[in-house]
């Protein structure tokens, strides 16, 4: 009994891992960056409101594959006048440095003395730190590459990275570009920042707990994959993309070859196949507004790896599945003033997840097993206000829920869940200082109303939603 | 040079034909003798379209189609006010500008933040092809507004304001604000638009010895009413 017990607690741990390891890449939230500033010769505003939410222009850019260039190049060309190079004079590097101050409403519990809390307030000094290559490499390509120290893994890594080929074939008629994104994180090719790679909170702590259950295609795979995909840009209204991704974990090796391929049950949830990636949205555009109406959603499936590491009885990258369905509608509205600047983000999550591979794992090991079906959705609104894009302030509210499922949302202090229950609700409110175009300063306080379930004693240790509150100060600096 | 000949030339020009013409100045009243001359004498500095090549021509409609239009629009018929209307637009008045931003003269926060990138490696040839190109679009007519603040617009555009010294606007950016040469086309422009450029001229962010003294005076309303009015204007 003991022994099943241990195995119990021990996959749970994992389960813990695999989840906070997930939250901590998720929350390598980033950019704008000077290097696009440096090639084209324009200002921050010119892309951003306040980084990093795009401007219609900056949207362009982007779908343009980051290769508007201002810059003195370096040329060559054939004899029948073919270009085979154009570089940068100047290569497009940036850096960025974030610091923070992290404390939460109550202390979280001291890992070394049970019993006891530990000292609260986080100091991250950097909390990220990035550097970028970001802009064009050729005539029709570009990048947007970054690779962060994060203090939280201590290790430096490739963050958010997207590499791609545009086409602009517009012309007195018709406004059309197309072209071919290869990323690592579903969305971040995206424009709109009402989907989640690119959306609020902009910026967040990386030292306060955080709700235990995320859609899959909310940076659960973030950093996590590669992808690539094809998009149409018409008349600077219809947007539509479709791609595919497949696992890419970083710092995985495999034990066989001692390299990192090929990947196996070894990686934490490698997926079968690839994932089917699709993006559809329309934006309108009138005087100073813009809209955005869309949807979103990929097709996964995971051998669920994390729940029986060895020495449970491992099922394999041969085994069943779990099948992730997302499906998401998201709208965006900015106004875009010279003294004010009004932005609404919103989208709606839907996820199914059809579990029979965890379901047949937890089996095999005597485990018990997650509901053979749950669903769980996440509603987000934000609206960010600006004044002569310096002051701002933004009030978010996020909504999680789905499917009780005891097995998936275990009761762990701080982090789990007392009723199997994946509820969260919570507010973001946040004020903004941007005294110059690259850097800012945040001010944010999240407050739940429940977490992981309930509003108190929500992970069976007693502590209270209220006491993840979380007060955040930020210094974010872009050079 | 050339821009600042013909400003030394125009600014005497305009101040006397406001004052010799006082408040009963008529409608669509007709340019002097030699206010013509000198706009002659401008329009003959700019290079004509024949002296541009088919392949600069090409050059500047896949520039303006692929770079610019981010911005200004297909057919420079941009969407935010913070962009102009470029359909129409006079070609000197265009290079002039190009110019201007390449060389970081002109320094208004949007021409900064914007033009001095996108104007910074753009050679004479491409500017002046530029100019023809947007200067041949045909621009959108907007729907006629008749309200009293085009009616006042009109009055300071047609007539200026004798009482604060200001000329007509028409003296020189033409009776239907149509321009000439390097006094630019306002009609149809964005108000918006207009009244932040009016704005530079008051504080000196562009700097422009015509407009920089014309609008030392105007207020606010004046500028709103005389841009909701060009704006109105086909």
């Amino acid at each position: 009994m003991k022994s099943t017990l241990q195995i119990i607690s021990k996959a749970g741990q994992y389960i813990w891992l695999a989840v906070m390891a997930m939250v901590l890449l998720w929350s390598n939230s980033a950019d704008a960056v000077p290097s696009f500033a440096r090639q084209t010769g324009m200002a921050c505003a010119a892309c951003h409101t306040v980084f990093p939410e795009l401007t219609p222009f900056g949207r362009q850019f982007k779908l343009n594959g980051y290769v508007i260039s201002n810059l003195k190049t370096i040329k060559d060309i054939t004899l029948n006048k073919e270009d085979i190079l154009e570089l940068n004079a100047m290569p497009p590097i940036s850096f960025m440095f974030q610091t923070s101050v992290t404390s939460t409403n109550k202390a979280l519990p001291d890992a070394n003395i049970p019993g006891h809390l530990a000292q609260d307030g986080t100091f991250e000094f950097p909390q990220q730190a990035s550097i970028f290559f970001a802009g064009a490499i050729s005539p029709k390509i570009g990048a947007f590459v970054q690779a962060t120290y994060s203090s939280a893994s201590g290790t430096f890594g490739f963050d958010n990275t997207d590499l791609r080929f545009a086409d602009n074939l517009s012309n007195e008629n018709r406004d059309f570009v197309y072209g071919i994104t290869l990323n690592n994180n579903p969305t971040v090719q995206d424009v709109w920042n009402s989907t989640p790679a690119w959306g609020f909170p902009f910026e967040g702590p990386d030292a306060a707990p955080t709700p235990a259950a995320a859609t899959r295609i909310d940076g659960s795979l973030a950093q996590n994959v590669g992808g690539a995909s094809a998009y149409l840009w018409w008349n600077n209204a219809l947007y539509a993309e479709a791609g595919v991704y497949r696992t890419s974990p970083q710092g995985f090796q495999n034990g066989t070859t001692g390299g990192n391929g090929p990947i196996d049950s070894s990686a934490v949830d490698p997926m079968n196949g690839v994932a089917p990636y699709w993006r559809l949205a329309y934006q309108a555009q009138w005087d100073r507004h813009s809209l955005e109406v869309g949807t979103f959603g990929l097709y996964e499936e995971v051998f669920p790896t994390h729940l029986n590491p060895a020495p449970l009885v491992q099922v394999g990258a041969n085994g069943p599945t779990d099948n992730f369905t997302d499906v998401a509608a998201d709208a965006q509205y900015q106004f875009i003033g010279d003294e004010h600047i009004f932005t609404v983000l919103t989208s709606y999550i839907h996820e199914d997840q059809d579990l029979h591979g965890s379901v047949n794992s937890a089996i095999i090991n005597g485990l018990t097993p997650p509901n053979s079906h749950d669903t769980l959705e996440t509603f987000k609104i934000t609206g960010n206000y600006y004044y002569h894009r310096k002051y701002g302030l933004s009030l978010g509210y996020v909504n999680t829920w789905g499917t009780t499922d005891t097995a998936l949302y275990a009761p762990a202090p701080v982090t789990g869940s007392n009723n199997g229950s994946p509820d969260s609700d919570y507010f973001i409110a946040q004020a903004t200082y941007v005294p110059w175009l690259n850097t800012k300063f945040v001010l944010q306080y999240t407050a739940y109303n429940k977490f992981n379930g309930a509003s108190s004693n929500y992970d069976g240790s007693g502590r209270s939603a209220s006491d993840n509150n979380t007060l955040y100060f930020l210094g974010w600096f872009n050079f | 040079m050339n821009r600042l000949f013909s400003m030394a030339v125009l600014f005497p020009l305009v101040t006397t034909s406001v004052l010799a013409a006082g408040p009963e100045t008529h409608e669509n009243q007709p340019t002097t003798g030699e206010q013509a001359a000198a706009l002659t004498k401008i329009q003959q500095t700019a290079p004509s379209e024949e002296q541009i090549t088919p392949e600069l021509k090409d050059a500047a409609a896949k520039l303006a189609a692929q770079e610019c239009a981010l911005c200004h629009g297909r057919s420079g018929q941009s969407i935010s006010p913070t962009f102009p209307r470029l359909a129409g637009q006079r070609a000197e008045y265009i290079e002039a500008q190009l110019k201007a931003f390449r060389d970081a003269t002109r320094k208004d926060p949007d021409a900064q933040a914007y033009m001095w990138g996108m104007a910074s490696q753009l050679t004479d040839p491409i500017i002046e092809a530029l100019g023809h190109y947007y200067e041949q679009l045909k621009p959108v007519a907007p729907n006629p507004v008749d309200s009293r603040q085009v009616a006042a617009g009109k009055e300071i555009f047609e007539r200026g304001i004798p009482a604060q010294n200001v000329p007509a606007c028409q003296t020189c950016h033409m009776a239907q604000a149509q321009g000439a040469g390097l006094f630019p086309r306002l009609a149809g422009q964005h108000a918006a638009y207009l009244v932040k450029q009016m704005n530079s001229f008051k504080n000196g962010l562009r700097v422009n010895p015509v407009m920089q003294p014309i609008m030392q005076s105007f207020t606010s309303e004046q500028m709103e009413q005389v841009a909701t009015y060009l704006e109105s204007l086909p």
